[in-house]
């Protein structure tokens, strides 16, 4: 039996992956962050050296002892907790209290989670926790020593860094160091693209601003989404450029025209260096996102480990649920033999 | 006025939070919060309850349930 570990919503893919394992004779359980944030019940027991490790869901327990093999899909959006307020009747001096109050829950879920993680550490995983949250300068750091063109980076606080940065490398984009994120205000989403700044804005920034990341504004012919799995990269050509909607980051979609996708393939001296990079980073899957420059240079930007591949997928007809399927059956099978 | 206010996010934080605030936070892409619903999930009610939405608050899945066994 296949454990998968997911999160329960804006997660089809995981669903898709399922129904392959059952349609190719395999079975599947699933358990999701949000099971562990109060959905199931729990019972974990410590008794000496013996683990009792139960959920039951709708009066159903989980046959977490059957597992033959992981995939760790995703976990958590969000813990309960976070979305929440934990005071009854807050004071005008509550916002340190509920902070920490916040915070120590969060470590808590987090320890959680991790012992669950490691109980079955025993078994074959397809993705792993451990390397679900890569650090994208570290990355660009290692693409760059495999040989992989990425764009000139700026981490500053200082305006006039960015200002003599912008002097070497021309226009510039910022996006946030970690994730991407939507902040919803009532019925407003803000979303945290890739932003180009222009003169203008730029001079308009204090002298002194939180740190930031920077990067040259590459002028692309189009952009490159590969979804890597088990030593092959699937690619899609996604044709952004020409729409002012999507130029700077492709996910500010445009529902009335989409953009145009293709297949892709990739240059065989670029695959052997991404695939260098992918066994470096200890990833047997993500979603790595490229750019081809107008003038032929292909760009790394960043990857993904627990990235979504629905679109590739889909659009690019190359059944990417499947195969993730069929390795998790060879990883359960191979985790059998003595 | 409410557009004004739900319009830029960057505009509501306090002085403390606009300095702590990367830059990228002076340049947020306001959109409609969708409530439009993606994708309709049609699997087994055990194990997919609801449908996956850009709310991001509709639940969507369960776990194993007696329809798995056979």
């Amino acid at each position: 039996m296949i454990l998968i570990l997911s999160q329960s919503s804006l997660e089809p893919t995981t669903e898709e992956v399922m129904d392959w394992v059952e349609a190719l004779g395999g079975r599947c359980v699933r358990l999701n962050g949000d099971d562990v944030e109060g959905r199931s019940e729990i019972r974990i027991e410590i008794a000496g050296g013996r683990l009792a490790l139960r959920f039951e869901s709708s009066g159903v327990e989980l046959p977490l002892e059957e597992a033959g093999a992981v995939w760790f899909r995703r976990w958590l959006y969000e813990r309960r907790h976070e979305t929440v307020d934990l005071l009854a009747d807050p004071g005008a001096d509550d916002h340190t209290l509920h902070h920490q109050l916040r915070r120590h829950l969060t470590l808590e879920s987090r320890r959680l989670s991790d012992f669950i993680f490691s109980s079955f550490e025993h078994l074959p995983w397809l993705s792993h926790p451990r390397r679900s949250n890569l650090n994208k300068l570290a990355v660009l750091r290692r693409a760059a020593r495999e040989g992989i063109a990425t764009p000139a980076t700026l981490v500053t606080t200082e305006r006039e860094a960015l200002r003599r940065f912008c002097a070497e490398h021309g226009a510039v984009i910022t996006k946030p160091i970690g994730e991407v994120e939507a902040f919803i205000a009532g019925e407003v989403s803000h979303f945290l693209f890739t932003t180009p700044l222009g003169p203008a804005e730029i001079e308009a920034l204090p002298e002194r601003f939180a740190p930031s990341l920077f990067q040259e504004r590459i002028e692309k012919a189009y952009e490159l989404r590969v979804f890597y799995l088990d030593g092959e990269f699937h690619a899609m050509a996604i044709f952004s450029q020409n729409d002012p909607q999507t130029r700077a980051d492709f996910r500010q979609y445009n529902r009335e025209r989409p953009n145009r996708n293709v297949p892709y393939r990739l240059r065989p001296e670029l695959a052997e260096r991404l695939l260098r990079l992918m066994e470096d980073l200890e990833l047997e899957t993500g979603s790595i996102d490229l750019l081809v420059a107008r003038d032929g240079r292909e760009v790394f930007l960043e990857v993904n480990p627990v990235g979504q591949l629905g679109m590739v997928s889909h659009q690019c007809n190359y059944q990417l649920e499947r195969e993730i399927a069929r390795l998790l059956l060879r990883k359960e099978d191979h985790g059998r033999r003595p | 006025m409410d557009d004004d206010r739900n319009g830029d996010l960057f505009a509501r934080l306090s002085p403390e939070g606009r300095l702590l605030a990367p830059v990228g936070y002076r340049f947020l892409h306001p959109r409609a919060t969708r409530a439009t619903v993606l994708r309709l999930v049609e699997c087994r009610p055990h194990r997919t309850v609801g449908y996956v939405c850009g709310s991001f608050r509709k639940p969507i899945s369960r776990c194993l349930g007696p329809d798995d066994e056979t």
